[in-house]
């Protein structure tokens, strides 16, 4: 599982993420879970959605 | 937030980014406040069950639909229990993580800690001899293997 989630994250390299990416082609179970780990991602992001900033300083963190 | 990395940039050694080095004081500060926080209003801390009414709407805009935006708070406010549930440092690696988008090895050094490798990523792969000295095992993928 913590494999999985480095994965997820894009955190293996090299040989580990070919093996791991070859494993999920062919098993649908832990493809299931690494679809669960994205989706848990993507409900924390939205979960974490901001105010927008005052219309004076809208702009300034992004660069 | 920004006035504090001004007055401490004079002691920025260069021995991590600066953006990790940002993050740190950011979550330093973070972790005083928090402290901070619990002292002053321990009274009014509310239970984890109660209806989510400090839940700060999300931005209608995004979300054209009512039921959706319905959906959204209430996913919003069951995320934010949950990890209210966890410890401070778990909670900052995953915010750090997923919501900042910062690397395994940029949350360690914005948390003042190494990436234990073989605890992040498990065992590596197969070498061509079919072991990495004697500690790989098959995928280790699978729940409960």
């Amino acid at each position: 599982m913590r494999r999985l989630q480095a994965f997820v994250d894009g955190e293996l390299q090299g040989a580990d993420r070919i093996h791991v990416a070859r494993h999920l082609a062919d098993c649908a179970s832990c493809g299931s879970e690494a679809d669960l780990l994205r989706d848990m991602g993507d409900t924390l992001r939205r979960a974490a959605a901001v105010e927008p900033a005052p219309l004076g300083l809208a702009g300034l963190a992004g660069g | 937030m920004f006035l504090r990395v001004f007055r401490t940039l004079h002691q920025f050694r260069g021995q991590s980014t600066l953006k990790t080095w940002i993050y740190r004081i950011v979550v330093n500060q973070a972790s005083n406040r928090r402290r901070w926080w619990r002292r002053r209003h321990i009274s009014q801390q509310v239970a984890l069950d109660d209806p989510a009414t400090n839940i700060q709407p999300i931005d209608s805009r995004i979300f054209a639909s009512p039921d959706r935006v319905l959906d959204e708070r209430e996913i919003a406010a069951r995320v934010r229990g949950a990890l209210d549930t966890l410890p401070f440092d778990q909670r900052t690696v995953i915010v750090l993580r997923e919501i900042e988008g910062l690397s395994y090895d940029e949350i360690a050094s914005s948390l003042g800690l190494a990436v234990a490798r073989e605890v992040a990523f498990g065992p590596g792969p197969p070498t061509a001899a079919g072991t990495t000295g004697g500690t790989y095992e098959e995928p280790r993928l699978h729940k409960g293997e």
